[in-house]
């Protein structure tokens, strides 16, 4: 067993003329929840479809449980559960048929598990798929992505569609379960909240590029909010790296900086400015922080 | 089993069960409209059938991949962990399952219909005119082919059209587009099979390319030829199975999940590129070459027949014979001209100086021969006359008492008929070595008047000492080395395709009908003959002019008609289906079969000069590039426009050329084609070998 369930290396993707991934990095260890943050058209789907071969990358390579998608793909298939964002299934199926169906593609099916699920969701076996909400349906296609036994679980916003009590349960429990059982989930949202929730690892990605990846912890420490304050007759601030964002007015200022330590200290100080306070951020905020970057500016 | 195929077995199973289910609406709407089309009444199958088979193809090829793509199933079903050629596999086998059923449905309809109420033309025939409107052409095919081996083919040909709608499917990103593209695919495919043939090196691939798209149920019966030919039946599986194999394994290789947003530009494009192609082979088109003639005579009087002799033309004239001399081929001359009253002439042939004619004398009725002097060019004459066969005056009986020729030669101081009686048909020898008259010296019985000698293109080809002849499907040789006791030497069945019995079965019921005795003697013949035609194919009634002549020519019993010959080939032409077969008969005591020229037809077979072959159509000729895997690829038409003031006289059914005979009337000497063309004789440049260029 390899220690890395998914290693990418310089991923790009693009559609005619336009980048949707653009040297993308990310290494994901067995056994962790991983995040995959970004913003909605940040290159999160595209990116997943890649570790899933269900798109070809234009450069870069990809692993996935050590096997190459292009080349394995029915080896990953066989040991990945994918939920794709608002998966459509076959809506004329009965739950309990769309269950057998599935289940005849892999040997290690495990039939009581999914039962299980659609035990605990409270899905109606004679139900046809067409007749579920949308909710429903979702955690029905989670049943479905476990019900091989994935090394590896993929899951495509799967908290987009769902209320906040089955957000909490589908999140939490589910994949609290799934990691005790030792598998890896690599999880994608624009929900910061849902993420800090269950994931160990997160990883922020903004116009197809890695803006930074860590456990929380470290994505929070990544960047601080500074306050400073200025001599009455100071400029504004300029030239410090990794300034994200300036604000209020007369002698103090609240700046919002990534990767913040000594160097940004002394370029602030160097300007007659006085550092009063660093404070830490929420991880919302350090998306946030990441994500301005990309926009391209102060504002 | 082994593990591997236990382990694909599984899904395989599934994947059957859902591509059925999802399959399910559609094969029961295809084959209810299917059995119903087939059993509504309709005038015509060919169309009918072609419409169930498009709409069939279309239907189960158009959402095989579009469908799912359209509704975003696409990747649930993707990421199986199952080789994408099996996902494929099963949805092309489950399409082509219910391409097969609406196609059984719809050949279910027509068959039930043939059986239960006969032709479904009758329906609707008899809301009009159900003795004009007929035509049970269609029925008696399909009973000869049998409904198992038409469905077979049916099936065969439309599953090309599948595959490409399945293709199509695998681009495209909605259902209706791939319907569209898919028919448009195929349809562009399909024409430019006929540019092909410029292109692809051995015409044996073009041959088997065209025969293999082509629907059979057409005048040339190809449906026969196809239904019964092991290796016509073979290559079209064999396409059928191989585009489809790589249809799936292109796929499996480039399918992708989205559909491609460039594909109505690249059908587009594709229809453009067609325009733009058909368009400029229209405008450069010039595939049909018209050939100017020489040299021409124009008579004021129907030319029937035609002979060369030396440097003159012996020109057979309704009521006389005309000698022409074409020592220049550009200026013919006519040097003398002998007439004979009260008769009518049909047909001419050379001994040494001496032009023996068969006729008609109307006042009697009756039919004999005239013979002209022809040693002075200038100054013919008619020597004697004889009447056969003389029949009662006014009697409409003739139809059945007068003998019909199909067969005059004359050949080293012998002349020969073929007699076509009401009893039988014979071989009449007459001696011309001496006197004016011939001398009657031998009748050879070569048959019972058969059924299959029923159509008046039949004809005894006589060759110096050989009389070669088809009789239903055998072709036989006659020996005429001595002329007293001429013998037959040989008599070979040649290949059948399908039973025919529906057919016989018609003409049997026909020759019953037309026995002596049964037919009327007025107007009203025309109607009742059409009656007792019914079973049959084709019946034309034709009055020529003022002659009060009626001319039948009833279905083409699915025999063999006239042979050409050549060198040590014979082209027998096949009605059913409609070719040419082609004959070693380098052994004349052992004739074979060994190549066919596929859906042509020539009513006066073909003669042969320098490797091009001349037919008469109509009232043009055209000429022919030999032979090579069943083509005549290239033409030319012989002919000429004729003007009078500043109109054009055209008219197809000129009946001239026919009259006389069914032969070409048309002969080739000296590097010239010599022809009667109405009340003309005209001469053309024989063509060369290379005139069809390279």
């Amino acid at each position: 067993m390899t220690d890395t369930a998914i290693a990418v290396e310089g991923l790009t993707h693009r559609f005619g003329q336009r980048t949707a991934v653009d040297d993308f990095q990310i290494e994901v260890h067995a056994g962790a929840v991983c995040g995959f943050l970004g913003r909605n058209g940040a290159g999160k789907t595209t990116t997943i479809k890649i570790l899933m071969n269900l798109l070809t990358p234009t450069a870069g390579q990809v692993e996935v449980l050590g096997l190459d998608p292009g080349r394995d793909a029915l080896a990953l298939w066989r040991q990945v559960g994918y939920v794709a964002e608002n998966p459509i299934l076959y809506g004329w199926m009965k739950v309990r048929e769309l269950v057998w169906f599935t289940g005849q593609f892999y040997e290690t099916w495990n039939q009581s598990k999914v039962e299980g699920f659609i035990d605990r969701f409270g899905l109606d076996p004679e139900q046809k798929v067409k007749h579920l909400s949308r909710g429903m349906n979702a955690q029905l296609a989670l049943a479905l992505a476990l019900g091989h036994e994935p090394r590896l679980l993929i899951l495509d916003e799967p908290a987009s569609g769902l209320d906040v009590v089955v957000r909490r349960d589908f999140l939490e429990s589910i994949i609290g379960l799934i990691q005790e059982e030792g598998r890896t989930v690599f999880l994608s949202s624009h929900l910061v909240h849902e993420v800090e929730r269950v994931a160990d690892r997160v990883a922020i990605i903004e116009a197809g590029r890695l803006q930074v990846e860590g456990t929380v912890d470290e994505v929070k420490q990544s960047a601080k909010r500074v306050v400073v304050r200025l001599a009455e007759d100071a400029d504004e601030l300029t030239g410090i790296s990794g300034l994200r964002e300036v604000r209020g007015e007369g002698a103090q200022r609240l700046l919002t900086v990534v990767g913040y330590g000594a160097e940004q200290a002394a370029q602030i100080e160097a300007q007659g400015g006085q550092i009063a306070d660093v404070m830490d951020l929420s991880l919302e905020d350090a998306f946030v922080a990441h994500v301005h970057d990309a926009e391209g500016g102060q504002s | 089993m082994n593990p591997s195929a236990e382990l694909r077995s599984k899904p395989l199973r599934a994947l059957i069960w859902k591509e059925g289910r999802e399959a399910s609406y559609k094969i029961a709407i295809g084959v209810c409209l299917g059995l119903f089309v087939g059993l509504i009444p309709k005038d015509d199958l060919d169309d009918s059938a072609l419409l169930v088979g498009l709409f069939g193809a279309v239907l189960m090829g158009m959402d095989a991949v579009a469908g799912e793509r359209s509704r975003g199933t696409l990747p649930f079903l993707f990421i199986r962990p199952l080789d994408r050629g099996w996902l494929l596999g099963v949805k092309f086998v489950v399409g082509a399952v219910g391409l097969l059923a609406v196609l059984a449905a719809y050949w279910a309809g027509v068959y039930h219909g043939l059986s239960e109420w006969g032709n479904p033309q009758l329906l609707w025939g008899l809301l009009w005119e159900p003795a004009t409107s007929f035509s049970l052409y269609e029925e008696v095919i399909l009973a000869d082919v049998g409904y198992g081996r038409i469905l077979l083919l049916w099936f065969f040909l439309f599953l090309n059209l599948y595959t490409a709608v399945f293709l199509t499917s695998m681009i495209a990103d909605r259902t209706l587009k791939a319907a569209v593209g898919g028919v448009i695919v195929a349809w562009v495919a399909f024409s430019f099979l006929g540019f092909t043939m410029f292109v692809l090196p051995e015409d044996v691939v073009w041959f088997y390319m065209s025969e293999v798209f082509m629907p059979g149920i057409d005048r040339n019966v190809a449906i026969l030829r196809q239904a019964f030919d092991p290796m016509l039946i073979l290559v079209k599986i064999a396409t059928a199975a191989l585009l489809a194999a790589g249809a799936i394994l292109w796929a499996r290789r480039g399918l992708k999940v989205q559909g491609s947003r460039w594909f109505q530009w690249v059908v587009g494009a594709l229809v453009l590129a067609y325009g733009v192609i058909i368009g400029s082979a229209v405008f450069s088109r010039h595939s049909q070459e018209s050939v100017e003639p020489v040299g021409r005579l124009p008579y004021e009087v129907p030319v029937v027949d035609l002979a060369l002799k030396d440097r003159s033309a012996v020109v057979l004239l309704e009521r006389g014979v005309s000698v022409v001399d074409v020592a220049d081929w550009r200026a013919p001359r006519e040097s003398g001209r002998a007439e004979i009253e009260g008769w009518r002439l049909w047909r001419l042939a050379l001994s040494g100086s001496t032009a023996y004619v068969w006729g008609s004398a109307e006042a009697q009725d009756s039919v004999g021969v005239a013979v002209f002097d022809l040693s002075r060019p200038d100054h013919p004459e008619l020597r004697a006359q004889r009447l056969l066969y003389p029949i009662e005056a006014g009697s409409t009986r003739w139809l059945e008492h007068t003998p019909r020729l199909v067969g005059w030669a004359a050949w080293d101081g012998y002349l020969y008929a073929g007699l076509l009686g009401n009893e039988s048909l014979e071989l009449h020898s007459f001696d011309v070595r001496e006197g004016d008259l011939p001398q009657p010296v031998h009748v050879l019985p070569v048959a019972e008047r058969a059924k299959h000698v029923w159509n008046n293109n039949w004809e005894m080809r006589l060759d110096g000492p050989h009389a070669f002849l088809t009789l239903g499907h055998d072709f036989v040789v006659l020996d005429l080395t001595d002329p007293r006791r001429p013998e037959e030497l040989s008599r070979t069945p040649l290949r059948r395709f399908g039973p025919s019995r529906r057919y016989e079965e018609s003409v049997e019921k026909l020759h019953r009908q037309l026995a002596p005795g049964v037919l009327p003697d007025s107007v009203a013949l025309q109607l009742r003959l059409k009656g007792a035609y019914r079973g049959l194919q084709e019946l034309e009634m034709r009055q020529y002019g003022t002659y009060g002549e009626y001319s039948y020519r009833i279905a083409v019993p699915p025999g063999l008609g006239p042979i050409s010959l050549s060198g040590d080939k014979a082209y027998v032409q096949r009605h059913w289906p409609q070719e040419l077969a082609v004959l070693d008969i380098g052994d004349l005591r052992r004739p074979v079969e060994v190549d066919y020229v596929a859906r042509e037809y020539f009513s006066g077979g073909l003669i042969f000069h320098g490797g091009i072959a001349y037919a008469r159509k109509w009232s043009k000729i055209e000429a022919h590039s030999v032979f090579d895997y069943g083509l005549l690829a290239q033409r030319a038409e012989l002919d000429f426009i004729e003007k009078k003031g500043n109109s054009r006289i055209y008219d197809p059914y000129d009946p001239t050329p026919y009259l006389a005979s069914q032969s070409n009337n048309l002969v080739l000497a000296d590097d010239h084609v010599c022809a009667v063309m109405r009340n003309n004789l005209v001469v053309f440049e024989a063509l060369q070998d290379d005139w069809f260029g390279e």
